[in-house]
């Protein structure tokens, strides 16, 4: 049963990074924002959901009203952000989305009025807890966490292989070029900037969840760059590749709790995660650079069934190139 | 057609153009020449809209364009290339043509409730889109990624791609440069073809074989200031443009 909890709580933990690997995917991936917010908005939502959503120190409202809205602030928060952002040049939009994730954690240590400070809100409820015992609940919410991150990766992959999924691309490939042809790029970065941390504040919801507490010191700028290892792990640019690094890097993570050390060395084991996560981004970086799984789009003609019914048609047997 | 009068810019202590007066009307194709650092594409960058002027004004269509932003005057119909034309590499050639015309689609939620109209308008760009490669022997390529093209290809499809935005006007930024003469004849008849058609064409290009063989009339820039304007022949003959351009006295 001790493996059954851990495992369930290794697949939620997972499930939980996969979403945010989506969400920075859509954003960062797809449409080529370098955002170093994640955790900010990740903090916007889970706060906003505890505030919204708590007996204790919150609002005390429905946990459905506190999912919504805490997608909803963290959206406008996301939507001042980018208003004033966006039209930088991506090394500052780095600068400007880090520094904002920044002053989030220094508000919720400093705003004890708000959030109880560093020492945080204890024992927050959590959906259906009280129909499901112990080891059974966490089974069940392994399972929420993953049918929610598989409804992030159907919409992402709709969106991805859609009309407004290519105009992204374009943008990420060449946003001067993009302009060139009469698309509004700046009100497009916008939106779909807006989207994506909603997405990831939806996520803090399930965080919240996950840990039963919330507290600033749970969403340091770590967590930020262990969703960018993911993803640059998986495969930047495509939705399994967020999915698939995810899950990679928070298994590897987790493993490493059990290799025997003595005790004198368990520090040095936790340092060991650190350096396992990095050691296995220089390696994909440098063997495998696209990532576990390449960024591959079906060609319009096989989206759309284009060569049975349209006027043209391809020769059979021609090369495969990596567009097809 | 287009209209530019007394258009300036400044980089800080460099004026890049200086009162540059510039015409081109329907049907015409108009030759914009000058050494290196002349301005040019400055002045095309200006007229385009991707900067803003210091002083001057452009018109396009007898309206006056300056509080445009650069999306809002294609949609007039008034379009550029690049000098180096990268496009979207990582996106194949179909789907650099197909991502320019406007669509139902251009939206987050739109693939997800208006999937037969989206399909509806996926089939008529794409046979466009086809038509097009077609004619410019780009065809048997559309499912490479632009970043597989030659140079003198990349021209051709930043020229297709800017074509489906069905412009009035295009501004084409060296489109011989890097162009062997083969591709370089195909090239000529293709803007030749598209001028019968009912295109108007501004060009900036330093060979000058090609610019006198497609232009009617032709500019000549240096420093920022304009030193001459008339037919190739009149431009070939300018002793002004022999001394500043070809270096010749």
């Amino acid at each position: 049963m001790d493996i059954l909890l851990f495992l369930s709580g290794l697949i939620a933990l997972g499930g939980i990074y996969a979403m945010l690997a989506i969400s920075l995917n859509v954003n960062g991936g797809l449409l080529g924002l370098w955002d170093l917010g994640v955790v900010g908005y990740f903090a916007v939502g889970a706060y906003a959901y505890t505030l919204l959503s708590s007996h204790d120190l919150g609002l005390g409202l429905p946990m459905i009203v506190g999912v919504i809205g805490s997608a909803i602030i963290t959206g406008l928060f996301s939507l001042l952000i980018g208003y004033t952002s966006l039209r930088l040049q991506n090394e500052y939009l780095l600068i400007t989305t880090f520094a904002f994730a920044e002053i989030i954690r220094i508000i919720a240590i400093n705003e004890e009025w708000l959030t109880n400070g560093n020492i945080g809100i204890f024992g927050l409820e959590r959906p259906f807890e009280n129909f499901l015992p112990g080891t059974t609940y966490m089974i069940f919410f392994a399972g929420l966490v993953l049918a929610v991150m598989g409804i992030y990766y159907l919409f992402a992959q709709k969106l991805a292989h859609s009309p407004m999924g290519r105009y992204m691309r374009a943008i990420r490939e060449n946003e001067q070029v993009t302009q060139s042809i009469g698309k509004k790029v700046f009100a497009t970065k916008l939106k779909i900037f807006v989207l994506s941390s909603c997405m990831v504040g939806i996520a803090g919801c399930f965080y919240v969840w996950y840990m039963s507490i919330i507290a600033p010191n749970m969403f340091t700028s770590a967590i930020t760059f262990t969703v960018w290892t993911a993803l640059v792990l998986g495969g930047i640019g495509n939705n399994r590749g967020a999915v698939v690094g995810a899950f990679v890097l928070i298994l590897v993570q987790e493993a490493t709790r059990f290799v025997p050390v003595p005790t004198e060395y368990s520090v040095l084991l936790a340092g060991l995660r650190q350096f396992v996560s990095g050691m296995m981004l220089i390696l994909v970086l440098r063997f495998l650079p696209q990532g576990l799984v390449a960024e591959k789009f079906k060609s319009v003609e096989k989206l759309f069934y284009f060569q049975q019914n349209s006027i043209i048609t391809e020769q059979k047997g021609g090369r495969r190139n990596a567009a097809s | 057609m287009l209209q530019v009068k007394n258009l300036s810019k400044n980089f800080g202590g460099i004026q890049a153009v200086k009162n540059v007066n510039l015409e081109v009307n329907q049907g015409e194709i108009v030759g914009l020449i000058g050494p290196n650092g002349a301005g040019k594409t400055t002045l095309f960058n200006m007229i385009s809209l991707f900067l803003t002027s210091n002083s001057g004004e452009i018109s396009f269509l007898n309206e006056k364009i300056d509080h445009y932003t650069a999306e809002d005057v294609v949609s007039k119909g008034l379009l550029r290339t690049f000098q180096t034309p990268v496009g979207f590499p990582k996106l194949s050639l179909l789907e650099n043509l197909m991502v320019v015309p406007p669509h139902d689609g251009d939206g987050i939620f739109q693939a997800f409730y208006k999937g037969k109209v989206i399909a509806k308008q996926e089939k008529e760009n794409y046979e466009k889109v086809c038509t097009l490669l077609k004619q410019f022997n780009l065809y048997e390529k559309r499912n490479e990624l632009a970043e597989n093209l030659s140079a003198a290809e990349l021209k051709l499809l930043e020229l297709c791609r800017q074509l489906m935005a069905n412009p009035k006007i295009l501004l084409l930024d060296e489109p011989a440069s890097g162009v062997n003469p083969l591709m370089l004849d195909k090239m000529v008849d293709h803007i030749l073809r598209l001028r019968k058609e009912g295109m108007t064409f501004l060009v900036i290009d330093h060979n000058l074989g090609f610019i006198y063989r497609i232009c009617d009339r032709i500019y000549c820039l240096a420093n920022g200031e304009l030193i001459a304007s008339g037919s190739p022949e009149e431009i070939s003959n300018n002793e002004q443009v022999k001394s500043v351009y070809l270096g010749v006295s």
